[in-house]
């Protein structure tokens, strides 16, 4: 083995690469985070459901679009498994990943603009933050998830922006995915709890 | 005094409005969700903890080394001594 200038064995430095990366260590914190937070919304609406007096939803309110919202479920579910394929094609380094990358952007964007649509709709019904419980609890559940998916969506169109340029690394791309499968994951429960 | 002030004024807490309710639904979802938020950060960071071990161990694994296949065809087995 040759030696170094002062007669040491020369040893070769071994980089390692890191258990985790910091960008996925944070999101992962960030998201353990956001799932008490959102278990903490989830627990107070149970609980003040099998409080209400008159069966839920409570009489005289207006009804929640669930046929509308399955739909819509479905085209975030879909933006989901979109992103999941944009990262397999990111991978083997395929021209695809931009189209699948930003055909989940697309499909994030047909939610919020949907829940958008459908929340105009219930306010000229009369179902407002301030009209009972269940417009309470709906607005401050639905609309919490509609600001991370806003988050969210803001986060895949500069992931978008960084594979179009091609300095996009693994090391974004797996943060923003994180933050979009909890956003995905999350709403099919919300659903379930509040519209159905 | 302050033995007296615990023997003639405190009384018990009813801190909990879903404990003391009628309903019974009503306090089981009390309960169904204590449960929730008691146990779900646990099994996150149980998760976590498990998978970066997991992790940890695949890494310390010595990698394999590719041999060509010229080579694997001139192994032969060594002559036994006699």
């Amino acid at each position: 083995m040759p030696d170094d200038a002062l007669g040491r064995p020369y040893q070769v430095p071994v980089k390692r690469e890191p258990l985790l990366p910091n960008g996925v260590m944070g999101m992962l914190i960030f998201v353990a985070t956001e799932v008490m937070f959102f278990s903490g919304l989830i627990s107070a609406f149970v609980i003040g459901k099998s409080n209400a007096i008159g069966g839920w939803p409570p009489p005289g309110q207006p009804r929640l679009p669930v046929e509308e919202t399955a739909f819509n479920t479905a085209a975030l579910l879909a933006s989901g498994v979109c992103l999941y394929f944009a990262n397999r094609a990111f991978r083997e380094g395929a021209a695809r990943a931009k189209g699948l990358l930003l055909a989940s952007i697309l499909l994030g964007g047909f939610f919020v603009l949907f829940q958008g649509a459908e929340w105009v709709a219930l306010v000229r019904e009369g179902l407002t933050l301030t009209s009972g419980q269940l417009g309470g609890f709906f607005y401050l559940i639905v609309g919490t998830h509609a600001l991370h998916v806003v988050a969210g969506f803001a986060i895949l169109l500069y992931t978008y922006n960084k594979l179009a340029h091609g300095d996009l690394s693994r090391f974004t791309f797996w943060p923003a995915q994180i933050f979009w499968y909890f956003v995905v994951g999350v709403w099919p429960v919300l659903y379930w709890l509040v519209y159905l | 005094m302050g033995a007296v002030a615990v023997g003639s004024v405190a009384d018990l807490a009813r801190a909990c409005p879903s404990c003391a309710s009628p309903l019974e639904e009503n306090r089981q979802a009390f309960v169904d969700t204590t449960i929730l938020l008691t146990f779900l950060p646990l099994i996150m960071i149980g998760g976590f903890i498990w998978w970066l071990r997991r992790k940890a161990q695949q890494l310390e694994q010595p990698p394999e080394i590719a041999v060509p296949e010229t080579l694997l065809r001139d192994i032969r087995p060594l002559p036994k001594e006699r």
